[in-house]
């Protein structure tokens, strides 16, 4: 009976807070200037069009995440700061399709959020608007927060219709993991070698192998891989060029002169599926590898019975929370560095000068787009920052000897019940804007609360065991130094041309991988290697190498000129 | 003729919403067919595209994988619609003669309920229980001894067929039925009387009676559900499918969705579309003109 009145109480709360809080801008209209937002100097600046305009208003826009609540603690605290009331509309189903439902019909939200691949189409259509003169005159910053990088917002045109969230991390970020997965207890029982090397890995994985054939009455899985049935990529693509030590281009290589490969028909990927036939021969490699799916695969891994795989930090989470409630904390995953050769210089860890994903543009729907820049543009202030990483000080988190840290009432209540976040804490669309984890604001401290010491308190004594075996403070300690590359090819426009191409090389991929794996000797498996290659080629490999090599190469002009600039 | 429209007026009058409706919402969307013909960009819309002819049917028709995925389409359907047929025509049939009023209802509400679980709960048991790493299939099977090795169903490619076959089967059979046991309880039971004065056995009586009573019944069915053969829709091929049944699981609106829809090429899909239907006309005209040669029976 309790449960209905405290919700009935914070709706009530939540309303007067909002009252109050709009009724106080328009009372003090120079209040939140005080607290230090540097753009905007009320009072002094005897500009009137440049004092923010602070009237609630409520901007429609299209919501990538379908948890995202609209009105949570900080949601409502950014609306009494700025006026803005972001009105999410939850897309079910395809948000490529829906995007192109709503151009074709004219109906899109004030602001589209999407995937800079799709922007192409709306510009060209003329649904979304050039932001630089509102930029100017709205958002100084946002030229302050991309800083040299501006410039690249820039399309090709000259104008910018597309806001990407600035990049500012120097160092890894706290819970970026290695792609390689390896189970607590066999590296325990192997003495905690340093492994450097998938041959290595192989080495030990067969010991224990041998020596627990099954684990709880259950056969042992040696090696296994997230994304067998829908996306085989996960599986071998990925962890080719991963183990070659060269940076997440998807589906693509990069070399030296800026000629764009497809991985898939590289010697690395070559190599990879060698590795994979080893296991195979070895009676090592899960049977449901390039079957499983992605819910069997997460009920799976959490019996604790996988020994090893190419499974990323993302994918274990639920799994891992499963395995340390079951009390086999040993069954969790160590995601290490690993390489098919330990002299490869290892350029896996890279980090790119803008976060272009889930890029914010205003279409021309939008009744007032200047105050969407204003509202941009406070969420790049650091206030701004603190807000939407850290939440609101003395609920979300406490400055302790002047840091910041989470506040712990908050972190117990968030590690209870996950959806907790987002019906209070600071996750929502706006998010999008972060500085990026790792990045540090004009105070010295930390932007976002993820970091190395924040996961050090959420490690359980197994894991912390093993760290300190290999001394390393938190995971992303394995991964090589982070590099800052110009892009990845991913978050580039798709090129139109050879897309039917590149569709008919994935599905061929798809179906001929498995047999190279499969194969039971060394003369089969270079014979299904040659078949497969020649079906890629005859698929067009080439018209998707040379589209892409296009768009990237034309991307590293404009990138060289901004940069000379 | 204007004198019997003028004493109905009442009637035509109430049907024209329900006309308008009609066409407003299965002939004034043809006009989108128009895109087939056409390179759309969704920037320009119809009305701005250029004109591109037949090529993108020429693209279609010299596409290997799209015989390949017509090939399974057209196989994968008729495997369905006969299993469906039989299979529910016996059941009823089988149903009908029991006597046990508990035990019939109870077999009836058992085969109806997989009708209404959702496809993806439906692929997600199938999987589990033809898994090589504890499926209950592989496990009975080792346990009885017939293999000695867990058997990788999923990844046989020529084996998906019958698999996905038994799986509609299995979840549509008992819906199927319902509508046949209806038309056997409706037939004259005089008949039924009859027959016995004149000693016929039960399966005499199946056999002159309720057989020929389901037959109309039977073969409307069977035109309509001819209209839908290349139609049936995609869910279980795409739950159930991977990578090394691609070459058996693929169907028509898979393909439609990876070449078209997944990549924004618009034309192509309607195209695609356009040949569906062309061939649903086509299978219900030819199977409706054999069942008036052969069954003395048509739909319209």
């Amino acid at each position: 009976m309790r449960k209905p009145l405290l919700a009935m109480l914070s709706v009530v709360t939540a309303a007067a807070l909002a009252i109050s809080g709009c009724s106080g801008n328009k009372n003090e209209p120079t209040a939140s200037g005080e607290n230090g937002s540097p753009g905007a100097s009320p009072g002094a600046s005897g500009e009137a069009s440049k004092a923010p305009d602070k009237s609630p208003i409520k901007i429609s826009i299209n919501s990538i995440d379908p948890k995202f609540s609209p009105d949570n603690d900080v949601a409502q605290k950014l609306a009494e700061l700025t006026g803005v009331t972001l009105d999410l509309q939850f897309v079910v189903g395809d948000l490529t399709q829906k995007l192109d439902l709503w151009l074709a019909g004219g109906d899109y939200p004030d602001m589209v959020v999407m995937h800079p691949k799709e922007v192409g189409k709306y510009i060209d259509a003329g649904a979304v608007i050039p932001l630089e003169d509102l930029i100017d005159q709205y958002g100084p910053n946002i030229k302050k927060a991309f800083g040299k990088y501006y410039n690249l917002l820039k399309a090709e045109d000259g104008h910018i219709y597309t806001l990407p969230a600035p990049y500012l991390a120097e160092e890894t970020p706290a819970d970026w993991e290695a792609p390689w997965a390896v189970q607590y207890d066999v590296l325990r029982e192997a003495g905690y070698p340093e492994i450097k090397t998938l041959d290595q890995l192989f080495d030990i994985l067969k010991a224990y192998y041998e020596k627990h054939p099954t684990i709880d009455g259950k056969p042992t899985i040696p090696w296994s891989g997230v994304g067998g049935a829908d996306h085989p990529d996960w599986i071998l693509n990925n962890p080719a060029f991963q183990a070659a030590g060269k940076p997440d281009h998807s589906w693509f290589l990069i070399d030296a002169s800026n000629n764009v490969t497809l991985n898939i028909l590289s010697d690395y990927q070559k190599r990879y599926d060698k590795f994979l036939n080893k296991l195979y021969l070895n009676g090592m490699l899960d049977k449901e590898f390039f079957t499983i799916n992605y819910d069997e695969a997460e009920a799976k891994t959490a019996q604790g019975r996988t020994l090893a795989g190419s499974l990323p930090a993302w994918f274990l989470k639920y799994p891992e929370q499963s395995l340390r409630g079951q009390g086999k904390p040993e069954r969790q995953f160590a995601n290490i560095e690993l390489l098919f050769d330990e002299n490869t210089p290892d350029h896996s860890n890279t980090i790119t000068p803008i976060n272009s994903n889930n890029n914010w543009q205003i279409s021309k729907n939008a009744k007032d787009p200047a105050r969407i820049i204003q509202y941009v543009d406070f969420l790049l202030t650091d206030e701004g920052q603190k807000l939407i990483n850290w939440g609101i000080e003395g609920k979300h988190y406490d400055v302790v000897n002047g840091k910041r840290v989470v506040n712990a009432a908050w972190k117990a209540k968030k590690t209870e019940d996950p959806e907790y976040e987002f019906k209070s804490g600071p996750t929502g669309p706006f998010y999008w804007f972060t500085y990026g984890d790792g990045a540090k604001l004009s105070d010295g401290d930390y932007a976002t609360p993820n970091t190395k010491d924040y996961w050090v308190s959420t490690y359980d004594d197994a894991t912390k065991e093993l760290l300190s075996k290999y001394n390393k403070k938190v995971f992303s300690d394995f991964m090589a130094p982070v590099e800052r590359v110009p892009a990845w090819i991913w978050q580039l426009a798709e090129p139109t041309e050879g897309r039917a191409e590149f569709k008919r090389v994935q599905q061929v991929y798809k179906k001929e991988s498995p047999k190279i794996v499969y194969s039971k000797t060394d003369e089969e498996f270079e014979a299904n290697w040659n078949r497969y290659a020649e079906e890629i080629r005859k698929a067009g490999s080439a018209k998707v190498e040379a589209a892409y090599d296009r768009i990237w190469k034309a991307y590293i002009d404009q990138y060289n000129k901004t940069m000379g600039q | 003729m204007y004198r019997k429209w003028l004493s109905q007026y009442q009637l035509l009058l109430m049907s024209i919403p329900f006309m308008a409706l009609l066409i407003l919402f299965t002939y004034v969307p043809l006009w989108g067919w128009i895109m087939a013909f056409q390179d759309y960009s969704l920037s320009k819309g119809i009305a701005g595209s250029p004109f591109s002819g037949f090529s993108h049917f020429a693209d279609l028709f010299r596409d290997d994988r799209f015989y390949l995925v017509l090939r399974n389409t057209m196989v994968m359907s008729g495997l369905s619609l006969v299993a469906d047929f039989v299979g529910a025509i016996a059941l009823a049939l089988l149903l009908n003669e029991v006597r046990a009023r508990f035990f019939k209802r109870t077999v009836q509400t058992i085969t109806y309920i997989p009708h209404f679980v959702s496809w993806v709960v439906m692929a997600n048991i199938v999987l589990g229980s033809l898994s090589p790493d504890g499926g209950i299939v592989n496990d009975v099977l080792m346990k009885l001894g017939f293999i000695d090795e867990p058997i990788l169903f999923m990844s046989k490619g020529s084996w998906f067929w019958a698999i996905h076959t038994m799986a509609g089967f299995w979840k549509e059979l008992g819906w199927s039925t319902i509508i046949y046991l209806a038309v056997i309880a409706g037939l004259n039971h005089d008949l039924y009387e009859a027959a016995d004065v004149d000693g016929a056995g039960r399966f005499q009586k199946m056999w002159h009676i309720s057989i020929p009573g389901l037959m109309p019944t039977a073969m409307l069915l069977l035109i309509l559900a001819t209209g839908n053969l290349i139609n049936t829709g995609y869910e279980s091929q795409f739950l159930l499918g991977n990578g090394l049944n691609i070459d058996y699981s693929q169907v028509l609106d898979l393909y439609a969705l990876d070449y078209s829809f997944s990549i924004g090429d618009y034309s192509y899909g309607v195209a695609i579309s356009v040949f569906k239907s062309a061939i649903s006309i086509l299978l219900v005209v030819s199977v409706n003109m054999a069942a008036r040669r052969f069954g003395d029976f048509k739909a319209f």
